[in-house]
Protein backbone atom coordinates (compact mmCIF):
# COMPACT_ATOMS: atom_id res chain seq x y z
CA UNK A 1 0.00 0.00 0.00
CA UNK A 2 1.37 3.73 -0.58
CA UNK A 3 -0.13 6.63 0.55
CA UNK A 4 -3.68 7.29 -0.20
CA UNK A 5 -4.68 9.21 -3.34
CA UNK A 6 -4.06 13.09 -2.51
CA UNK A 7 -6.82 14.58 -4.44
CA UNK A 8 -8.97 12.10 -3.90
CA UNK A 9 -8.85 12.41 -0.06
CA UNK A 10 -8.88 16.32 -0.44
CA UNK A 11 -12.31 16.16 -2.68
CA UNK A 12 -13.69 13.56 0.55
CA UNK A 13 -12.77 17.03 3.13
CA UNK A 14 -13.87 19.11 0.89
CA UNK A 15 -17.23 17.36 1.19
CA UNK A 16 -17.43 16.91 4.58
CA UNK A 17 -16.39 20.46 4.97
CA UNK A 18 -19.99 21.16 3.46
CA UNK A 19 -21.28 18.73 6.36
CA UNK A 20 -21.80 15.43 3.76
CA UNK A 21 -21.72 12.11 6.05
CA UNK A 22 -21.31 10.02 2.86
CA UNK A 23 -18.17 11.46 2.59
CA UNK A 24 -16.89 10.85 6.31
CA UNK A 25 -18.18 7.41 5.58
CA UNK A 26 -15.89 7.12 2.49
CA UNK A 27 -13.06 8.36 4.29
CA UNK A 28 -13.25 6.12 6.83
CA UNK A 29 -13.81 3.08 4.61
CA UNK A 30 -10.24 4.69 2.56
CA UNK A 31 -7.87 5.26 5.70
CA UNK A 32 -9.46 4.10 8.40
CA UNK A 33 -7.71 0.57 8.25
CA UNK A 34 -4.35 2.47 8.24
CA UNK A 35 -5.14 4.67 10.55
CA UNK A 36 -6.65 1.59 13.18
CA UNK A 37 -3.47 0.16 12.35
CA UNK A 38 -1.42 2.78 13.05
CA UNK A 39 -3.09 3.39 16.66
CA UNK A 40 -3.22 0.04 17.46
CA UNK A 41 0.24 -0.50 17.44
CA UNK A 42 0.76 2.06 19.90
CA UNK A 43 -2.07 1.28 21.95
CA UNK A 44 -2.44 -2.38 22.90
CA UNK A 45 -6.20 -2.11 24.28
CA UNK A 46 -8.50 -2.76 21.35
CA UNK A 47 -10.85 -0.36 23.08
CA UNK A 48 -8.99 2.46 23.58
CA UNK A 49 -7.68 2.12 19.81
CA UNK A 50 -11.46 1.70 18.79
CA UNK A 51 -12.06 4.89 20.71
CA UNK A 52 -8.91 6.62 20.01
CA UNK A 53 -9.43 6.47 16.64
CA UNK A 54 -12.93 7.34 16.56
CA UNK A 55 -11.92 10.42 18.37
CA UNK A 56 -9.36 10.71 15.40
CA UNK A 57 -11.79 10.95 12.73
CA UNK A 58 -13.81 13.24 14.99
CA UNK A 59 -11.19 15.91 14.71
CA UNK A 60 -10.59 15.16 11.23
CA UNK A 61 -14.66 15.86 10.57
CA UNK A 62 -14.46 18.82 13.06
CA UNK A 63 -11.20 20.62 11.49
CA UNK A 64 -12.53 19.88 7.62
CA UNK A 65 -13.70 23.18 6.84
CA UNK A 66 -10.61 24.84 7.91
CA UNK A 67 -8.27 22.02 6.63
CA UNK A 68 -7.16 24.43 3.87
CA UNK A 69 -5.45 26.52 7.03
CA UNK A 70 -3.01 23.57 7.84
CA UNK A 71 0.07 23.17 6.09
CA UNK A 72 0.28 19.19 4.82
CA UNK A 73 -0.95 16.82 2.39
CA UNK A 74 -4.35 15.26 3.85
CA UNK A 75 -2.86 11.61 4.46
CA UNK A 76 0.31 13.46 6.24
CA UNK A 77 -2.16 15.62 8.50
CA UNK A 78 -4.43 12.75 8.80
CA UNK A 79 -1.44 10.47 10.28
CA UNK A 80 -0.73 13.30 12.26
CA UNK A 81 -3.90 13.46 14.09
CA UNK A 82 -3.86 9.73 15.12
CA UNK A 83 -0.09 9.49 16.16
CA UNK A 84 -0.70 12.24 18.26
CA UNK A 85 -3.79 10.94 19.82
CA UNK A 86 -2.43 7.79 20.41
CA UNK A 87 1.25 9.27 21.44
CA UNK A 88 -0.79 11.33 24.23
CA UNK A 89 -2.33 8.20 25.42
CA UNK A 90 1.41 6.58 25.53
CA UNK A 91 2.21 9.33 27.69
CA UNK A 92 -0.08 9.36 29.75
CA UNK A 93 0.05 5.84 30.84
CA UNK A 94 3.73 6.44 31.13
CA UNK A 95 3.24 9.00 33.77
CA UNK A 96 1.25 6.71 35.63
CA UNK A 97 4.02 4.14 35.33
CA UNK A 98 1.96 1.29 32.93
CA UNK A 99 4.86 1.33 29.92
CA UNK A 100 2.69 0.34 27.37
CA UNK A 101 4.05 -2.38 24.97
CA UNK A 102 4.70 -1.32 21.23
CA UNK A 103 3.31 -3.70 18.53
CA UNK A 104 5.97 -3.51 15.88
CA UNK A 105 7.85 -6.12 16.22
CA UNK A 106 8.92 -7.95 13.02
CA UNK A 107 6.42 -5.62 11.21
CA UNK A 108 7.42 -6.44 7.29
CA UNK A 109 6.99 -3.29 4.89
CA UNK A 110 4.39 -2.96 2.04
CA UNK A 111 6.78 -4.81 -0.81
CA UNK A 112 7.64 -1.69 -3.79
CA UNK A 113 7.07 0.92 -0.44
CA UNK A 114 9.98 2.84 -0.08
CA UNK A 115 10.10 2.28 3.49
CA UNK A 116 10.79 -1.43 1.82
CA UNK A 117 14.15 -0.14 0.19
CA UNK A 118 16.09 0.38 3.00
CA UNK A 119 17.85 -1.88 5.58
CA UNK A 120 16.22 -3.26 8.73
CA UNK A 121 18.18 -1.83 11.00
CA UNK A 122 16.63 2.06 9.29
CA UNK A 123 13.64 0.63 9.07
CA UNK A 124 13.48 -0.15 13.17
CA UNK A 125 15.04 2.62 14.17
CA UNK A 126 11.80 4.70 12.02
CA UNK A 127 8.85 2.39 13.11
CA UNK A 128 10.09 2.78 17.22
CA UNK A 129 10.20 6.47 16.78
CA UNK A 130 7.04 6.97 14.87
CA UNK A 131 5.29 4.88 17.24
CA UNK A 132 7.11 5.96 20.47
CA UNK A 133 8.54 9.17 20.11
CA UNK A 134 12.53 9.81 19.90
CA UNK A 135 14.57 8.14 22.59
CA UNK A 136 15.76 10.64 25.15
CA UNK A 137 19.11 11.48 27.25
CA UNK A 138 22.88 9.54 26.34
CA UNK A 139 21.35 6.40 25.92
CA UNK A 140 19.03 7.31 23.37
CA UNK A 141 22.05 9.60 21.35
CA UNK A 142 22.62 6.26 19.10
CA UNK A 143 19.74 6.04 18.28
CA UNK A 144 18.75 9.60 17.40
CA UNK A 145 21.28 10.11 14.92
CA UNK A 146 20.20 6.65 13.49
CA UNK A 147 16.62 7.74 12.84
CA UNK A 148 17.94 11.44 11.32
CA UNK A 149 20.14 9.65 9.12
CA UNK A 150 17.38 6.67 8.11
CA UNK A 151 14.69 9.53 7.74
CA UNK A 152 16.96 11.18 5.03
CA UNK A 153 17.03 7.82 3.47
CA UNK A 154 13.77 7.87 3.29
CA UNK A 155 12.59 11.14 1.91
CA UNK A 156 14.84 10.54 -0.93
CA UNK A 157 13.21 7.19 -1.65
CA UNK A 158 9.95 8.72 -1.19
CA UNK B 1 18.29 39.38 18.15
CA UNK B 2 20.15 36.84 17.03
CA UNK B 3 18.72 35.23 14.11
CA UNK B 4 19.11 31.50 13.22
CA UNK B 5 21.08 30.27 9.67
CA UNK B 6 19.58 27.37 7.52
CA UNK B 7 22.37 25.76 8.10
CA UNK B 8 22.70 25.54 11.78
CA UNK B 9 19.17 24.26 12.09
CA UNK B 10 18.90 21.82 9.32
CA UNK B 11 20.50 19.23 11.64
CA UNK B 12 17.52 19.18 14.06
CA UNK B 13 14.96 18.76 10.96
CA UNK B 14 14.41 15.25 11.79
CA UNK B 15 13.38 15.69 15.28
CA UNK B 16 11.26 18.65 14.62
CA UNK B 17 9.00 16.64 12.34
CA UNK B 18 8.53 13.79 15.06
CA UNK B 19 7.08 16.59 17.46
CA UNK B 20 10.08 15.40 19.37
CA UNK B 21 13.49 16.95 20.75
CA UNK B 22 14.72 19.79 22.31
CA UNK B 23 11.91 22.48 22.74
CA UNK B 24 14.32 25.22 22.67
CA UNK B 25 14.94 24.02 19.09
CA UNK B 26 11.63 23.39 17.63
CA UNK B 27 11.12 27.15 19.24
CA UNK B 28 14.07 28.37 17.30
CA UNK B 29 12.85 26.02 13.74
CA UNK B 30 9.22 27.41 14.32
CA UNK B 31 10.46 31.05 14.64
CA UNK B 32 12.79 30.67 11.41
CA UNK B 33 9.91 29.20 9.33
CA UNK B 34 7.54 32.10 10.70
CA UNK B 35 9.88 34.67 9.36
CA UNK B 36 9.29 33.12 5.69
CA UNK B 37 12.34 30.71 5.02
CA UNK B 38 10.79 28.72 2.17
CA UNK B 39 13.89 26.79 1.67
CA UNK B 40 13.44 25.66 4.80
CA UNK B 41 9.67 24.69 4.76
CA UNK B 42 10.03 22.85 1.83
CA UNK B 43 12.73 20.75 3.37
CA UNK B 44 10.64 20.07 6.65
CA UNK B 45 7.72 19.25 4.01
CA UNK B 46 9.63 16.69 2.95
CA UNK B 47 10.65 14.77 5.67
CA UNK B 48 7.16 15.16 7.47
CA UNK B 49 5.62 13.73 4.65
CA UNK B 50 7.99 11.26 4.60
CA UNK B 51 7.60 10.46 8.03
CA UNK B 52 3.49 10.24 7.96
CA UNK B 53 4.12 7.87 4.90
CA UNK B 54 5.39 5.14 7.41
CA UNK B 55 1.96 3.78 8.68
CA UNK B 56 1.10 3.68 4.81
CA UNK B 57 3.86 1.28 3.92
CA UNK B 58 2.60 -1.07 6.91
CA UNK B 59 -0.36 -3.90 6.93
CA UNK B 60 -3.53 -2.60 7.89
CA UNK B 61 -6.10 -3.37 10.48
CA UNK B 62 -10.05 -3.45 9.60
CA UNK B 63 -12.12 -0.86 11.54
CA UNK B 64 -14.17 -2.95 13.83
CA UNK B 65 -17.50 -4.29 12.40
CA UNK B 66 -19.90 -2.05 12.02
CA UNK B 67 -18.00 0.14 13.87
CA UNK B 68 -18.07 2.46 10.59
CA UNK B 69 -21.75 2.79 10.57
CA UNK B 70 -21.56 3.79 14.43
CA UNK B 71 -18.94 6.27 13.91
CA UNK B 72 -20.40 8.45 10.75
CA UNK B 73 -23.59 8.26 12.73
CA UNK B 74 -21.82 9.60 16.29
CA UNK B 75 -19.58 11.87 14.67
CA UNK B 76 -21.86 13.28 12.04
CA UNK B 77 -23.69 15.44 14.51
CA UNK B 78 -20.57 16.90 15.89
CA UNK B 79 -20.08 20.56 15.15
CA UNK B 80 -17.55 21.79 12.49
CA UNK B 81 -15.22 24.47 12.99
CA UNK B 82 -15.60 26.81 10.77
CA UNK B 83 -13.79 29.37 8.93
CA UNK B 84 -12.19 32.87 10.64
CA UNK B 85 -14.64 35.71 9.38
CA UNK B 86 -13.74 37.69 6.73
CA UNK B 87 -13.94 40.99 9.47
CA UNK B 88 -10.79 39.40 11.13
CA UNK B 89 -8.92 39.40 7.84
CA UNK B 90 -9.73 41.67 5.75
CA UNK B 91 -8.69 40.43 1.98
CA UNK B 92 -7.25 44.54 1.55
CA UNK B 93 -9.74 45.34 -1.31
CA UNK B 94 -10.65 49.07 -0.33
CA UNK B 95 -14.41 48.85 -1.66
CA UNK B 96 -14.97 45.70 -0.24
CA UNK B 97 -13.78 46.96 3.32
CA UNK B 98 -15.67 50.33 2.77
CA UNK B 99 -18.98 47.96 1.98
CA UNK B 100 -18.34 45.78 5.34
CA UNK B 101 -17.44 49.04 7.54
CA UNK B 102 -20.65 50.77 5.89
CA UNK B 103 -22.35 47.41 6.34
CA UNK B 104 -21.00 47.24 10.51
CA UNK B 105 -22.15 50.92 11.11
CA UNK B 106 -25.56 50.06 9.78
CA UNK B 107 -26.02 46.64 12.02
CA UNK B 108 -24.62 48.95 14.92
CA UNK B 109 -27.39 51.95 14.64
CA UNK B 110 -30.10 49.12 14.18
CA UNK B 111 -28.83 47.48 17.09
CA UNK B 112 -28.79 50.39 19.20
CA UNK B 113 -32.32 51.17 17.84
CA UNK B 114 -33.62 47.73 18.94
CA UNK B 115 -31.83 47.73 22.03
CA UNK B 116 -34.27 49.63 23.71
CA UNK B 117 -33.68 52.85 26.63
CA UNK B 118 -31.59 51.10 28.82
CA UNK B 119 -28.83 50.32 26.44
CA UNK B 120 -28.59 53.40 24.62
CA UNK B 121 -26.37 55.72 27.04
CA UNK B 122 -23.64 52.69 26.57
CA UNK B 123 -24.29 52.46 23.09
CA UNK B 124 -24.10 56.09 22.40
CA UNK B 125 -21.09 56.61 24.95
CA UNK B 126 -18.76 54.06 22.44
CA UNK B 127 -17.93 55.13 18.86
CA UNK B 128 -19.70 53.03 16.63
CA UNK B 129 -16.21 51.12 14.79
CA UNK B 130 -15.71 50.88 18.71
CA UNK B 131 -18.91 49.25 19.45
CA UNK B 132 -18.40 46.91 16.22
CA UNK B 133 -15.11 45.93 17.29
CA UNK B 134 -16.30 45.04 20.75
CA UNK B 135 -18.62 42.43 19.49
CA UNK B 136 -16.61 41.16 17.38
CA UNK B 137 -14.43 40.54 20.28
CA UNK B 138 -16.98 39.06 22.77
CA UNK B 139 -18.42 37.14 19.92
CA UNK B 140 -14.79 35.42 19.36
CA UNK B 141 -14.18 34.91 22.55
CA UNK B 142 -17.29 33.21 23.46
CA UNK B 143 -16.63 30.78 20.73
CA UNK B 144 -13.64 30.37 21.99
CA UNK B 145 -14.99 29.03 26.05
CA UNK B 146 -17.21 26.95 24.01
CA UNK B 147 -14.75 25.78 22.13
CA UNK B 148 -12.61 24.84 25.24
CA UNK B 149 -15.82 23.46 26.66
CA UNK B 150 -16.36 21.10 24.70
CA UNK B 151 -12.58 20.01 24.50
CA UNK B 152 -12.42 19.68 28.35
CA UNK B 153 -15.77 17.72 28.27
CA UNK B 154 -14.22 15.08 25.13
CA UNK B 155 -11.01 14.87 27.16
CA UNK B 156 -12.76 13.71 30.52
CA UNK B 157 -14.67 11.21 28.74
CA UNK B 158 -11.52 10.09 26.61
CA UNK B 159 -9.42 9.76 29.83
CA UNK B 160 -12.23 7.88 31.48
CA UNK B 161 -12.77 5.45 27.97
CA UNK B 162 -9.09 4.63 27.66
CA UNK B 163 -8.80 3.80 31.45
CA UNK B 164 -7.70 -0.15 31.79
CA UNK B 165 -9.85 0.47 35.47
CA UNK B 166 -13.03 1.42 33.37
CA UNK B 167 -15.11 -2.45 32.84
CA UNK B 168 -16.97 -2.19 29.45
CA UNK B 169 -20.11 -4.19 29.67
CA UNK B 170 -21.78 -5.49 26.16
CA UNK B 171 -25.52 -5.28 26.77
CA UNK B 172 -27.44 -8.32 24.32
CA UNK B 173 -30.87 -8.63 23.66
CA UNK B 174 -31.94 -6.46 20.78
CA UNK B 175 -30.47 -5.27 17.44
CA UNK B 176 -28.58 -2.87 19.25
CA UNK B 177 -24.69 -1.94 20.04
CA UNK B 178 -24.92 -0.97 23.26
CA UNK B 179 -22.36 -0.65 25.74
CA UNK B 180 -21.86 0.64 29.26
CA UNK B 181 -18.66 1.59 30.32
CA UNK B 182 -18.03 1.71 34.39
CA UNK B 183 -15.75 3.49 36.09
CA UNK B 184 -16.28 2.66 39.88
CA UNK B 185 -13.53 4.97 40.74
CA UNK B 186 -15.05 8.37 38.55
CA UNK B 187 -18.28 6.74 40.41
CA UNK B 188 -20.15 7.01 36.88
CA UNK B 189 -21.72 4.61 34.26
CA UNK B 190 -21.51 5.85 30.39
CA UNK B 191 -24.16 3.89 28.42
CA UNK B 192 -23.77 4.37 24.59
CA UNK B 193 -25.91 2.62 22.33
CA UNK B 194 -27.10 2.57 18.54
CA UNK B 195 -30.10 1.68 16.51
CA UNK B 196 -32.81 0.92 19.22
CA UNK B 197 -36.44 0.09 18.47
CA UNK B 198 -38.72 3.33 18.72
CA UNK B 199 -40.46 3.57 22.09
CA UNK B 200 -41.77 6.22 24.28
CA UNK B 201 -39.77 6.25 27.65
CA UNK B 202 -36.32 3.51 28.71
CA UNK B 203 -35.13 3.20 32.01
CA UNK B 204 -31.50 2.08 32.86
CA UNK B 205 -31.53 0.02 35.99
CA UNK B 206 -28.98 -1.83 38.40
CA UNK B 207 -30.45 -5.03 39.55
CA UNK B 208 -29.15 -7.52 42.27
CA UNK B 209 -31.70 -10.01 43.21
CA UNK B 210 -34.85 -8.50 44.60
CA UNK B 211 -33.07 -4.88 44.53
CA UNK B 212 -33.47 -2.70 41.84
CA UNK B 213 -31.67 0.23 41.64
CA UNK B 214 -32.93 3.43 38.88
CA UNK B 215 -29.78 4.94 37.29
CA UNK B 216 -32.33 7.00 35.66
CA UNK B 217 -34.20 7.58 31.93
CA UNK B 218 -32.83 7.32 28.36
CA UNK B 219 -33.74 9.99 25.89
CA UNK B 220 -35.84 7.98 23.02
CA UNK B 221 -33.86 10.44 21.00
CA UNK B 222 -30.52 9.25 21.86
CA UNK B 223 -32.10 5.53 21.99
CA UNK B 224 -33.41 6.21 18.51
CA UNK B 225 -30.40 7.85 16.83
CA UNK B 226 -27.93 6.92 18.75
CA UNK B 227 -25.04 8.23 21.27
CA UNK B 228 -24.74 7.96 24.79
CA UNK B 229 -25.65 9.83 28.75
CA UNK B 230 -23.38 9.24 31.84
CA UNK B 231 -25.01 8.19 34.74
CA UNK B 232 -23.76 8.74 38.82
CA UNK B 233 -23.21 5.31 40.69
CA UNK B 234 -23.79 5.32 43.99
CA UNK B 235 -20.52 5.04 46.44
CA UNK B 236 -20.01 1.29 47.76
CA UNK B 237 -22.05 -0.26 45.35
CA UNK B 238 -22.28 -4.14 46.28
CA UNK B 239 -21.29 -5.96 42.35
CA UNK B 240 -22.23 -7.99 40.72
CA UNK B 241 -25.45 -6.39 39.17
CA UNK B 242 -26.94 -7.35 36.00
CA UNK B 243 -27.85 -4.15 34.32
CA UNK B 244 -30.68 -3.92 32.33
CA UNK B 245 -32.34 -1.05 30.06
CA UNK B 246 -35.99 -1.72 30.46
CA UNK B 247 -38.54 0.04 28.30
CA UNK B 248 -41.36 2.42 29.00
CA UNK B 249 -43.64 -0.63 30.31
CA UNK B 250 -41.46 -2.75 32.27
CA UNK B 251 -40.10 -4.80 29.45
CA UNK B 252 -36.08 -5.97 29.85
CA UNK B 253 -34.79 -5.21 26.32
CA UNK B 254 -30.93 -5.39 26.93
CA UNK B 255 -28.99 -6.77 29.96
CA UNK B 256 -24.90 -7.13 30.61
CA UNK B 257 -23.64 -7.98 33.71
CA UNK B 258 -21.71 -4.86 35.59
CA UNK B 259 -18.60 -7.62 37.25
CA UNK B 260 -17.01 -7.49 40.67
CA UNK B 261 -13.32 -5.64 39.79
Amino acid sequence: MTVPDPSELRTLIDRMADGDRDALRALIEAVGPHLHATIARMVPEPVAAAVLLEESFGEIWSHAPVYDAYAGEPWTWMATVARSRAMEWRVARRAKGKAPPLQVEGMVPSPGSALSALDEADVDVLLRVFHDGLPGGDSGAEDRARFDQALLRLAEGT
Amino acid sequence: MEVDRCRDLRPHFPAFVTDGGDATVQARIREHLSLGCAACAAEIGRLDAAFYSLPASLPPQPVLEGGTDAMVAALARRPQEQPETPILFPDGRPLRVAWTVAFLMALALAAAAVWGRGQQDAVRSATLSGAADARQVRQVVQEYRQLQEAHDGARAMLEQLTDPATQVVSLTGAASTSRAFVALDAGTLLFTTTGLPAEPAWTLVLVAGDDVLELGPLEPRIAESGGGRQYPLPEGLALPQELQLRAGDGRVVLRGTVEAP
